[in-house]
């Protein structure tokens, strides 16, 4: 009896939880859309920073060889 | 000779376990790439008859489903496989397995997909009503259209995320290509033998027949699967940490603008006339009585054997004149042997007509069978260019896009069988010829009529291989291009592996290796090719030379991108919308769609530049519209609220 209640309450909490994964999910969703131009610029921004590092990984190399 | 083996087999002892310099896959992995695969053909070899198509000879003749019912259940399979496709794209791409992407639903998939197959074929099939046939029919098939496509798919594609190197991936794409057709050779000797010892008769198409021979196949073929499960390791080049962060169909979209993809796609799909020859084989055999029993095998022998030339030569012809020439003039050729059939089908005496065939078939078959030993290795580039352009490596994608291909294909079946007609393959040509036995192929047996009626079909195949070949002389994806865009992505991969604090040693070396050789380059011209015939070493030497720097060209314009002057007013418009922030950035958006389509596109970098600038306004156009929805959503929302509270 006690495992048929437990295992109810387990299925109830999984649904939860997927119903609360795809809204999530949508809402990311919905937001790298809407955001794309922003995502986008950050990337590029990124791209540039971590071009920048180039001169550490040269000093890196450097001295593994 | 002796010298040769000899060699052969101490490269073989020393390259088992460790690649060759500049290559990615030793040799056991080969071995367990060509073994596997061959599991994996006698399992997909076997089920391929057990699914639904309209001239199914197991669903047809031997389980008794009715033409017009086999039709039906093709269509409903046909739609299966829309949303299943979709489904396997998504888990291919969005699973994330450490195994790999492929490599562990070869293994995967081989289970059910025998086991589908062992209970497809011991179902009691003749105690069964014409409707419970249907019904069974068609749940194993949604059970194919799954699981076998899984399988087919992963065993085609894996080659391309196991080594990066486009020259190897051809020189495994033809081993594995040899390996593996013995599997349906193998079957097709032991079908016949045990036939005869199951039902004592020369009968193949009996279901005590598929019972005796299918099971024991499928079993070899899920334990030689293993190899590939076992003995591969997958080799993409990306950061470690790399998550896919795109929506399904935001990939969707990335593929659409892939354009060597759509080159490939419209290739095929251009040229669905081009088989229509391949039945006049046949049909002089069947018809006109051309040659004996064991003259015609002898030919369907001789005509098989062409594939195994096209295996064993298209890697060198991939190091000698690359992909896209070979496409194109395996293409050229494939027109001009068709076309040389027709004098043969129209002119050419009875006697000799079936040989002088064969001999166009054959060097046709090469041809055709060249083009098809490349295409998975241009499929593999064709992904390392998404890989390129998008920042993404999307693999399963692919499929669902091609699936366009599929509905394309429906639309086209229709095309050959009106030919057929037109060309009097008809009942009212077969009545007036005096064959009153319902079947309108007898039409072929009157000569003339079968003269006629192969022409036709001929100028079909010709008009379908010259629409085939048009599209190739738009692909410009080079061998040089493909190694160039893999340093790239090597080079971020190091970028990014070091932001996120895990680079290894391996990753440091080859990444910095590439940045050297690209700054030694610098400056440099490419060098005129010499004539080839007068100085071969010369040759090779400035065709070596003319490759790094095209390579270490591409690496510089990595590195170098934000120093270019076109690219500063894109990093200054990225950085007034990341400092706006994620709220604040709507406000920053001031690309005009109508300027930006007024820029030059004269050159290559201003082509380039352009479609950049395209991309952003068409972006920020597209969250304009995504804002004012929301918005208005909002308000109905809102609206609806307040009438609730009222």
């Amino acid at each position: 009896m006690k495992d048929r209640q437990q295992a109810a309450a387990l299925r109830a909490k999984k649904q939860r939880i997927a119903r609360q994964l795809k809204k999530t999910t949508k809402a990311h969703t919905m937001y790298t859309r809407a955001a794309r131009p922003y995502l986008d610029a950050q990337k590029l921004l990124q791209r540039k920073e971590r071009l920048e590092k180039l001169d550490e990984l040269r000093k890196l190399y450097a001295a593994a060889e | 000779m002796k010298t040769d083996v000899r060699a052969l087999w101490k490269k073989a002892k020393t390259y088992w376990k460790e690649a060759p310099q500049g290559r990615y896959m030793p040799f056991r992995e080969i071995a367990a790439v060509s073994l596997g695969g061959m599991g994996v053909k006698f399992i997909t070899n076997t089920v391929v008859t057990m699914i639904v198509s309209t001239g199914n000879v197991l669903i047809g003749n031997t389980i008794g489903i009715p033409p017009m019912h086999v039709y039906f259940l093709y269509l409903a399979g046909v739609l299966a496989n829309i949303p299943l496709t979709t489904l396997r794209a998504r888990i291919i791409d969005y699973s994330h397995l450490k195994k790999g992407k492929y490599r562990p639903f070869v293994f995967l998939t081989a289970i059910p997909t025998a086991l589908l197959g062992i209970g497809f074929v011991l179902l009691p099939y003749d105690r069964m009503r014409l409707v419970w046939k249907c019904a069974s029919v068609l749940l194993f098939n949604i059970g194919f259209q799954f699981f076998y496509y899984f399988l087919y798919d992963s065993n085609e594609n894996l080659v391309n995320v196991l080594s990066p190197n486009t020259y190897e991936r051809s020189d495994v794409y033809s081993v594995k290509s040899i390996v593996d057709s013995l599997a349906p050779s193998i079957t097709n000797i032991i079908v016949p033998l045990i036939a005869r010892a199951v039902t004592g008769e020369n009968v193949i198409y009996d279901m005590r027949v598929y019972r005796a021979v299918y099971p024991p196949i499928l079993v070899l073929g899920v334990l030689l699967s293993v190899f590939i499960y076992c003995g591969t390791e997958e080799k993409i080049v990306q950061p470690k940490h790399h998550r896919i962060r795109v929506s399904f169909f935001d990939t969707l979209r990335m593929v659409v603008k892939n354009k060597y993809f759509w080159i490939i796609s419209l290739a095929s799909c251009l040229g669905f006339l081009e088989a229509s020859f391949f039945n006049i084989l046949g049909w002089m055999y069947n018809y006109q009585d051309v040659c004996s029993a064991g003259q015609f095998a002898l030919i369907t022998t001789i005509y098989g054997n062409a594939a195994l030339w096209a295996m064993v030569f298209t890697p060198l012809l991939v190091r000698r004149v690359g992909k896209k020439n070979l496409l194109v003039w395996s293409n050229v050729m494939n027109i001009f042997f068709i076309a040389l059939m027709f004098p043969v089908v129209r002119r050419a005496p009875k006697v000799s007509m079936i040989w002088i065939f064969l001999v166009c078939m054959f060097v046709n078959h090469v041809v055709t069978q060249i083009t098809v030993t490349i295409t998975p290795s241009i499929n593999g580039d064709i992904r390392d260019y998404q890989q390129y352009i998008s920042g993404e490596r999307v693999d399963g994608i692919f499929a669902v896009v091609g699936l366009i291909g599929s509905v394309w294909n429906l639309a086209t079946g229709s095309v050959l069988p009106a030919i057929y007609d037109k060309a009097g393959l008809n009942a009212e040509t077969a009545a007036a010829l005096g064959y009153d036995s319902g079947n309108i192929y007898d039409v072929l047996y009157n000569e003339q009529y079968f003269r006629s009626i192969c022409g036709v079909l001929i100028v079909a195949s010709v008009i379908g291989a010259t629409l085939n070949v048009v599209p190739y002389f738009f692909y410009d994806l080079t061998e040089t291009k493909q190694e160039g865009m893999i340093a790239v992505l090597k080079v971020r991969a190091m970028l990014e592996d070091y932001a996120h604090g895990d680079l290894s040693q391996e990753t440091l070396a080859e990444g910095m290796e590439l940045i050297e050789a690209a700054e030694k380059h610098a400056g440099k011209q490419s060098e005129p090719l010499p004539d080839r015939r007068r100085d071969k070493a010369e040759y090779k030497r400035v065709r070596a030379h003319n490759r790094e720097l095209a390579i270490a060209e591409m690496v510089r314009g990595e590195l170098c991108y934000f120093d270019l002057p076109q690219t500063q007013p894109l990093f200054e418009r990225a950085e007034r919308i990341v400092q706006a922030g994620a709220l604040g950035f709507p406000a920053q958006m001031d690309t005009d769609l109508q300027a930006v389509k007024a820029m030059p596109k004269g050159t290559p970098q201003e082509k380039e530049y352009r479609k950049k600038w395209l991309e952003i306004a068409r972006s920020e156009q597209a969250t304009r519209r995504n804002l004012s929805a929301c918005s208005t959503r909002k308000t109905a929302r809102m609206k609806r609220l307040r009438r609730h509270t009222r």
